[in-house]
Order: C-alpha cells, then structure tokens, then sequence
C-alpha cells in the first residue's frame, strides 16, 4: 500500500526546481574537481611514464568523502524539519486525526528524505565513473559505497527524526540534530581518543562507542575498498584497539548492524513522540502532556 | 429505552502538575444534534476539543465515538471522526484537489472511491475551480471551505470543528449553515467551538457553555432560549399614553408582578420570578378593552445569553 506521507513528501521535493538546481550544482562541483584531478595525474604521468594509478583511486576516495560530508549536512536539513514543520503549521494534528499509525507517518518521512538523498547520490555515479577510465573499483564496489552511505543516511535520518517528533519548532529540532550529529560523527572520536589514555587497554569500550560514529565507519569501508588495511589498523591502533579482535576485524559489518540497529530503535522512539496515548505496537510508554 | 449517542463523553478530566484544566467533563451528542460550545478563554474548550480527536489522553474518564473508545481504540475511534482546527491545517505548497486527495489518502480513501468522494465533495462545496489551485494562493474563506470538505472525506458520523465561521463571508456563513442542517439530517452529530455564538444561533440545536473546565450547563437550545426568554420582562406596547397609564394601573396591584416600567408607548412588566402569568395578563387587558399592538416576552440573543450566565455567580 501506498504511504501518502511519503508521496507528498517526495512530491513536493521532485517538483521543486531547487531539487533540480541542487543536483545541477552539485555534479558539476563534483565534475570540475573530478575533471582537475584526472588532468593533474595525467600531467603528471606525462608521455612514456608509469601512470600512477593510486592518484585516480585518491579522485574516488575524495569524491566518496564529498557525497559523505553532503549526506551528514542534507539529511537533517530534510528530516529535523519533517514533523515539528508539520506541528508549526498546524498539519500534524490534521494527519494525527486520520487515523493513519504514527509509525507509518515516520516511515513517510524518513523513506522520502533517503529517496531524496539517494537520488542527489546516484546522480553523482557518471562522476564517480571516471575511475572506471583506469580502473581500480569495480561497478559491485559503487553499489556497496551507496550501501553504505544509505545505511548511514538512515541512521542519521533517524536520529533527526526524534527530534523532530518531540520539538515544538523547526529551529529547536535542527540545532538539536546537527549538535547531536556533531557528537557522533566527531565526539565520539574525541572521547575515544581522550579516554584511551585515561582507561589506557579498554579496547572493548572504545570499539563500542566507535561502532555507533558513521565518520568511524566510512573511513573503514573507503580504505578497506581501497586495500589500505594498514590505516585502518593504525587508527584502531592509535585509540588501543586490537585489531586481532572479532569486532576489530569485522568491524565495518559489525557497525553498520549496530547504527541499523539504533536506527530501528530511533524510529520507534520518534513514533512515540507521536502517539498521543503513548502506545505503541499494544504497550504503553506514556500519555501526552 | 437503550440512547445511543454519537459521542459519549464519560467524567473527562485533565490536568497539568497542580492545573486543573478540565473537571468531570461529561455529555452525549445524540445523532442530528449541532452542539456549539463555548466559554471564556481558558475554560477548557481547546483542550476538550483535543482530547475528542485523539490528541491528547485524559487523566481520567472515557470518550466513545460510536461505540469505539478514543481512549483504548483510538485508532478505530479516529476513523469515524472529522476535526477541523482553528488554524486551518493547510499545505501551502498543495493544489487544493491534491489536498484532499492526499488526506483522502491517509484516511484509507483511495481509487475510484476516493475520485468519487473528492468530485462530489467539490461540487457541493463549489471548488472544483479552485482544485487546481495553490492553497496558498486562496482567501482565508476558500480554504476554510477546503478544511472542512476534508473532514467530510471519509464521512465521519462525529463533526470536531474549532472557530468554523472565522473567516466565512456572509455567504460562506449561510452555506455552512445549510451543510450543517443537511449533515444533522442525515444523522451526523457536530461539535463546533466558537466564541461568535450570534452566528451559530441559527445553526446549532444545543449548546454548551463552559467555565474553569467544567462544562457548566449543556441544553437544547430551544430549552434554553425559552427558560431565558420566561426571565425577561414582558413588553406591553399600546396604542396611545393613555391606554398605557391605565394598563399601568390595572396591573400594578397584582401579586405576581414585581414592577412595572413605563416607557412612552410601551410598558415593561417584571414579574415575581418563578411566576409565568403571561396569559392572565393578556386576558385580562382584553376584559378591560385595552388593545395592545405587541404582547410578548423580549427575545434574548444567544450571544447575551451567554454573557448572563457567565455572570451569574452560581455559574
């Protein structure tokens, strides 16, 4: 069945011309630094030379850490907003009355703000081909990239989402989400590193809060994608993580299952905020002030 | 006999901390009755109008729309309920056909009930040029016309409408006036909170009006205009001074009137309350060969109505 908070959501953003433009300035940042840093490792390799094929992976990896950085910025412009908007104009009570779950509306939101992202991704993919020129990913690794950043996409969706399901305004909901985005994506990388000399071998406790950062996590796929093991190693070594672990070697799988996880949990806790009789799936949590 | 109401409003209270904000509300809504609620400011009303939706739980009491509670089942409950807020709950970025067909959508109206549904909403309610349109586009009355055609889409046997009338033209006012009739007609039950009461007075076949979260008197309205209209004083208007000099003096004596008011043509009886000697009165005139050109309680204003009940101390 068709969820109609997630057509008129997508609706509304597909037939917007700033979704357009959005994609339209976006690839071309992306095709102009893509182009420059092709042409500099050509230039570089000159006629006759060894062609130095690392450079092109680097254009891969740096174009893989842009759409990363723009995944973190836009989805919790698209999804901090998403219900405490609808509070502010005075539509989430209309929707609450139709009797429509409230899990179902969240779902509506959350669906329509990664099919928004993802599609901001995927348009990024004829950029991202030009690895393809020399080779060195394969069409499966693209795909895995998107994997991933669609896993974390969700995860931080999820993560707005609660905030948006509990504040009274727009502007509350979005400091809040990027601040606590902030913390994941860089606190937790800070209090890692704090801590590990403060706790010095604690390496179970450190891989347990870094499980849970998205920065922590694409870095470890990119350079895993990229054969870079040994950076991999020697972050995780630098924070006093054994990397002969079972966690430490899986680490990447291991994270993505836990931020799915919480994001699972995220969604339910953002239904919640929603349900005025503070019931949900039959139990009941609280009833609305 | 067995009543059955459309909504039942079982010993609802709500409060926040120490705050009483509803006390022991309870009422039925019987099929075809038009309630108009109202009260000060702060007298419950928003939040007792929210709690019928579903949007916010008592502490206490039950709500039954139908025969589903609001508060156990409320999901089942909502699907026989229509709200319309004060604030119209509009899309601005919406076509107005769009809008309903959306919120259509949500209700669980889809395909060519839906169509069907949304094209005969249309028509009745005059939108079908505006369902092109952008609701942000429209004037205040036409999307008051678009929120209340969408609290019909699923129709719902319960009407919750808050400030119907705020921004209807005269001609937006009568033609709600008309729906509401028809919707009473056909068995439909509407809640509609307003202070304007002046212009529910031809619609609503009850009213309620509320003090400190207590829902302080609830009547038919035609009870109630008639046990008001009994505390007025009767006005006597006469042909000439002379004859109301001696009406005057022929009633003054009599137990059952208070006083009397002489005011040029016209003679203002106050009776002894409790006292509804009316007919006596008039027969009497008549014995004594005095004519009268109007004979009759003074009609009373819902509106002061109202403001006399908010003032009298017991309410």
């Amino acid at each position: 069945m068709k969820n109609p908070v997630y057509v008129r959501e997508v609706t509304r953003s597909m037939r917007a011309p700033r979704m357009l433009l959005s994609i339209f300035l976006f690839n071309l940042l992306l095709a102009a630094v893509g182009v420059f840093l092709l042409n500099a490792a050509m230039e570089e390799t000159g006629s006759g030379s060894r062609m130095d094929y690392s450079a092109v992976l680097r254009l891969y990896q740096l174009i893989a850490c842009v759409e990363w950085g723009l995944m973190v910025v836009m989805m919790p412009v698209l999804t901090a907003g998403s219900i405490s908007g609808e509070r502010e104009r005075g539509t989430l009570d209309i929707l609450l009355t139709t009797g429509m779950p409230e899990i179902s509306i969240i779902f509506g939101k959350l669906l329509a703000a990664l099919s928004i992202i993802m599609t901001l991704l995927f348009s990024t993919l004829p950029v991202l081909s030009l690895v393809f020129i020399y080779g060195g990913i394969r069409f499966l690794g693209l795909i895995r990239l998107f994997l991933v950043l669609l896993v974390m996409a969700a995860y931080v969706g999820s993560v707005c989402l609660v905030f948006s399901a509990y504040a009274k305004t727009m502007t509350f909901s979005l400091i809040c989400s990027y601040a606590v985005i902030l913390c994941i994506t860089f606190g937790t990388i800070f209090a890692a590193y704090l801590l590990f000399p403060v706790i010095g071998g604690g390496t179970g406790f450190m891989s347990h809060i870094l499980l849970l950062n998205p920065t922590v996590t694409f870095l470890v796929f990119i350079y895993e994608q990229m054969g870079e093991f040994g950076i991999v190693a020697g972050l995780m070594g630098q924070i006093g993580m054994d990397q002969s672990g079972f966690l430490e070697r899986h680490f990447l799988e291991f994270s993505l299952a836990a931020q799915l996880l919480v994001s699972a949990l995220l969604i339910w806790a953002a239904s919640l905020g929603l349900s005025p009789s503070g019931r949900i799936f039959g139990f009941r949590f609280h009833a609305r002030r | 006999m067995d009543v059955r109401y459309n909504l039942l409003v079982n010993h609802i209270s709500k409060g926040y901390g120490e705050q009483r904000i509803l006390e022991d509300v309870s009422f039925g809504l019987l099929p075809g009755e038009i309630l108009a609620l109202s009260g000060e400011n702060g007298a419950g009303k928003t939040t007792l109008m929210r709690i019928l939706a579903g949007l916010l739980m008592p502490d206490q009491g039950d709500v039954l729309v139908g025969d589903r509670s609001m508060i156990k089942e409320s999901r089942r409950a909502k699907q026989l309920i229509g709200y319309a807020p004060e604030q119209f709950g509009i899309y601005d970025s919406m076509r107005g056909r769009e809008y309903l067909e959306y919120y259509g959508a949500a209700c669980g109206l889809t395909g060519l009930r839906a169509r069907r549904r949304i094209e005969s909403l249309m028509d009745y309610f005059m939108l079908n040029e505006a369902g092109e349109q952008y609701l942000s586009r429209m004037s205040a009355g036409m999307k008051q016309r678009f929120s209340i055609a969408r609290c019909l889409l699923h129709d719902p046997m319960l009407l919750l409408l808050d400030e119907p009338l705020n921004c209807l033209d005269p001609q937006g006012q009568n033609d709600f006036g008309s729906l509401m009739r028809s919707l009473s007609e056909r068995g439909k039950s509407v809640l509609i909170s307003s202070h304007n009461l002046s212009q529910l007075e031809g619609i609503c076949t009850s009213v309620g009006f509320m003090k400190g979260g207590r829902l302080r008197r609830k009547e038919m309205l035609e009870k109630l205009m008639e046990d008001a209209q009994r505390n007025n004083p009767l006005l006597i208007r006469l042909p000439d001074r002379y004859q109301a000099r001696r009406a005057a003096s022929l009633l003054r004596p009599l137990s059952y009137v208070k006083s009397i008011a002489i005011d040029g043509l016209s003679l203002m009886v106050t009776m002894v309350p409790g006292q509804d000697r009316d007919r006596e009165i008039l027969e009497l005139l008549l014995r004594e060969q005095i004519a009268t050109f109007f004979f009759g309680r003074e009609k009373i204003r819902l509106e002061e109505l109202f403001i006399r009940l908010n003032q009298e101390e017991k309410l």
